[in-house]
């Protein structure tokens, strides 16, 4: 199972991610659009980029009176049929991260969560700081573990 | 395909407190000029008389962004801002990353023009169809950080843009910068000064719109093929980690670092200048981006201790390291970025600062300023109080500050006593960190460049011959590698041309020149696939290079109406008329018989006339420029 992880400490606030997936869900540049949102503070040049954390206890699907949220049982995304939904917005308000919008497409009102691009998140090729990753479950905690090694080494100054 | 896209131009008058929208819509003219520098030129030229006083309500400002801004286009958030310049008399282009031109785009404008002047300080505010001018009261006198805080709290939105003046803009210092957000700034020419005049603080955008493309298949694969050139070439990487310090280094082993005031080419304890040691002494956090640049080449630095505890700034550039640290014989990091934050937040040009500074340091070594004169600072050589004192002096105009805010030019002629031999300055602007007399492209693209001796017209680093790169692209301009040489100048003209042409091309564009001309991952096709898949609007290679040429082409006319000719094509006095004794190659000066070789070819490529180094008539004929001939011919002559 892969896991889609953020480090805001890389994050260099280019904003690449949310142009890729406006451009490839959508053929326009237009953040409104992207699942995926950097949220910054400029003074500081801190950035943080969120996006749906796909929950396995997932609110906006446990809000969801009509059923047109439901679970890709490949990724674990969390996916949107848009003829079950009746627009009540229950979902959005349900979500803790604030991952879940409402979006115009022409006329059309429609809920997007980020649904993984089926596994190989657009976002993710974008991002040549790897602030945001989307890697094996196992792997992050190793990642982790791996660049406290490196903290510790480099604090000794080149003793290898 | 898709319909044409026109040019969308916002107009705020401030005297009249009235704003306008208007249009191009020829795809002719779009082709020719492609957006931009090159709009806002082609507006200039069509529009403004160019005798007019820099500080004449009149006189506008004008932000463009470039054709790509605002989308994915890797290093593509870069916007021009124009204006006739207070410090040179004549057009000044100056050209800005950050995120501003980004949010004008979304809000639907290609072209911000500001003109008129407002009675009491004023913002405007743009926010879609939304363009209001508001009251600045409260933000006149507060610096740059202190403004954007307060613009964003009053309007609950931390993601406003802006592009703001500080003190010095306000005082009229010639070399107030416009600063776009807080770590970018649109430096040189005095822009800020000019928004000053308008009593214009601040020009705030937030665009909600998206931007689409005419044919987006070729859009996304021109796309992915620069993704993978970025990842290929040798030059990104080191940008990316260490910024662009990265070559004070290599800069100082050659003897072209310029120390002292370019007295000497290298400094001792260069170490304390290099983007490597702003990782080793723990000053770098962050690295920051422009819009939808994944290279990230900016830094965000803190002080954590010492007497500066608590700075935290953006940087320190190249450029900074030099006019603020070796130039002043300075290699105090901590000291440089606290130089650095003040210049950021008063909004001061941080090379002509620096510049400024140094002259005022040599003035004490001649024996012409004593340190009464300014204040009892004391000016020797590498002092950093001095150095640090001196900036809030310049931005507040107080005691010698008043001086040295009046630009180089103007502050040398003033005092006497030969001190213009050694003010670095050229035709009012003070000459960018690069030692032209190591560098004899360099020399000549400073010649001639229509803002001044700095290299943010034509930069050509490929001379050096750095990378592998840069040697075969001498080789596809010149025809053969052995003209990566600095020190000669055969095929100059040639190189200087062509840097000026994708400069241009990559301004109007709105990307970034240093993957076009330094890092080399971006070239005059890629630039024309982009422009054809994003406009719908078929051209090739050379018709973009054209636009570029165009763009130099159309801002020589400008000035050549003000009456400068060949005979302005100058660098500062020292440059020209001392040797470079730090240099690797013998008689290292740029001295009027090596620029006149350098000149004549250069014009004769050009196909101006050599003489007076001014187009002629067939020449704008042959560019599709003629409809101009006759309003230039109304100032100066033309063959």
């Amino acid at each position: 199972m892969k896991i889609f992880t953020v480090d805001p400490e890389k994050c260099t606030g280019c904003h690449q991610c949310e142009l890729a997936c406006s451009f490839n869900k959508h053929r326009v540049f237009d953040r409104q659009l992207s699942n995926i949102r950097v949220e910054s503070i400029e003074d500081l040049a801190l950035n943080v980029p969120v996006k749906c954390m796909q929950c396995d206890d997932a609110p906006c699907i446990a809000s969801c009176v009509a059923g047109a949220l439901y679970k890709d049982p490949v990724t674990g995304a969390v996916l949107w049929d848009g003829d079950k939904c009746i627009g009540c917005k229950a979902c959005v308000i349900a979500c803790p991260f604030g991952c879940v919008s409402v979006i115009k497409k022409g006329r059309d009102t429609q809920i997007a969560i980020c649904d993984l691009c089926s596994g190989d998140p657009e976002c993710v090729k974008v991002c040549r700081e790897k602030a945001i990753n989307y890697v094996d479950e196992t792997r992050v905690n190793k990642n982790k573990r791996e660049r406290t090694f490196r903290k510790i080494l480099n604090q000794k100054d080149g003793v290898v | 395909m898709a319909v044409i896209k026109p040019v969308e131009i916002l107009t705020v008058d401030l005297s009249s407190g009235k704003s306008s929208r208007s249009q191009i819509k020829d795809p002719e003219i779009i082709k020719k000029y492609v957006g931009g520098r090159g709009i806002a030129l082609y507006y200039l030229l069509s529009s403004l008389n160019p005798e007019i006083d820099p500080y004449a309500p009149e006189a506008p400002v004008i932000f463009a962004p470039g054709v790509l801004t605002g989308t994915y286009v890797p290093s593509s958030g870069r916007t021009s801002v124009l204006f006739k310049s207070p410090a040179t008399g004549r057009i000044f282009k100056t050209n800005v990353g950050g995120h501003f031109g980004a949010q004008l785009k979304f809000a639907g404008y290609d072209l911000l023009v500001i003109k008129g002047r407002a009675e009491k300080p004023v913002y405007v505010y743009i926010e879609d169809d939304n363009a209001e001018i508001r009251d600045a009261s409260h933000l006149w006198g507060k610096d740059v950080r202190e403004t954007n805080r307060l613009v964003r709290e009053e309007n609950d939105d931390p993601e406003v843009q802006t592009a703001c003046i500080g003190p010095a803009g306000e005082n009229g210092v010639a070399y107030a910068s416009i600063q776009v957000s807080i770590y970018n700034a649109a430096g040189r020419g005095g822009g800020g000064a000019v928004m000053g005049a308008k009593n214009l603080k601040m020009v705030a955008a937030r665009g909600t719109r998206g931007i689409d493309v005419a044919d987006p298949e070729k859009f996304s694969q021109t796309v992915s093929r620069l993704w993978d050139k970025m990842n290929s070439v040798s030059g990104v990487k080191p940008l990316s980690d260490y910024g662009t310090s990265i070559g004070v280094e290599s800069t100082n082993a050659v003897g072209a670092f310029p120390v002292k005031n370019f007295q000497q080419g290298s400094i001792d304890n260069i170490e304390y200048l290099t983007g490597p040691y702003l990782v080793k002494g723990g000053f770098l956090k962050r690295k920051i981006s422009c819009y939808s640049c994944p290279v990230a080449c900016h830094r965000f630095v803190t002080l954590d201790e010492g007497k500066y505890r608590g700075t935290y700034t953006g940087g320190p550039e190249y450029e900074t390291l030099s006019a603020l640290g070796g130039g002043c014989f300075i290699t105090d990091t901590a000291a440089i970025i606290k130089g650095g934050e003040l210049c950021n937040i008063l909004g001061l040009d941080t090379i002509s600062t620096g510049n400024s500074i140094q002259w005022l340091m040599e003035c004490k070594q001649r024996g012409v300023v004593s340190d009464e004169d300014a204040s009892g600072l004391d000016l020797s050589w590498g002092n950093t109080e001095t150095m640090i004192e001196l900036i809030k002096m310049i931005a507040k105009r107080e005691g010698i500050g008043d001086l040295l805010a009046k630009g180089l030019k103007a502050a040398s002629e003033e005092l006497g006593k030969d001190s213009h031999k050694w003010a670095i300055q050229a035709r009012g602007l003070e000459q960018s960190r690069v030692e032209t007399r190591s560098a004899y492209g360099y020399a000549l693209a400073f010649a001639v460049s229509s803002r001044g001796p700095d290299h943010l017209n034509t930069e050509c680093l490929a001379e050096f011959g750095g990378s592998p790169e840069a040697r075969q692209l001498i080789k596809r301009i010149t025809g053969s590698e052995e003209y990566a040489y600095p020190h000669t100048t055969e095929k100059r003209a040639e190189i200087v041309r062509w840097h000026e042409d994708i400069y241009g091309a990559s301004d109007a564009l709105g990307v970034c020149a240093f993957p076009t001309t330094a890092q080399f991952w971006v070239d005059e096709w890629d630039l024309a696939d982009l422009f054809e898949s994003f406009t719908g609007i078929g051209a090739d290679a050379s018709d973009i290079m054209e636009a570029g040429r165009r763009m130099i082409t159309l801002e020589r006319c400008f000035n050549a109406m003000l009456g400068y000719t060949r005979k302005d094509d100058i660098l500062p006095y020292r440059l020209m008329n001392e040797v470079q004794h730090d240099a690797m190659h013998e008689d290292a000066v740029n001295s009027e018989q090596l620029l006149d070789i350098m000149k004549d070819e250069y014009f004769a490529l050009h196909e101006w006339d050599i003489e007076t180094g001014l187009p002629t008539k067939a020449t704008l004929d042959k560019l599709g420029l003629g409809e101009f001939t006759d309003k230039i011919t109304g100032y100066t002559e033309l063959k």
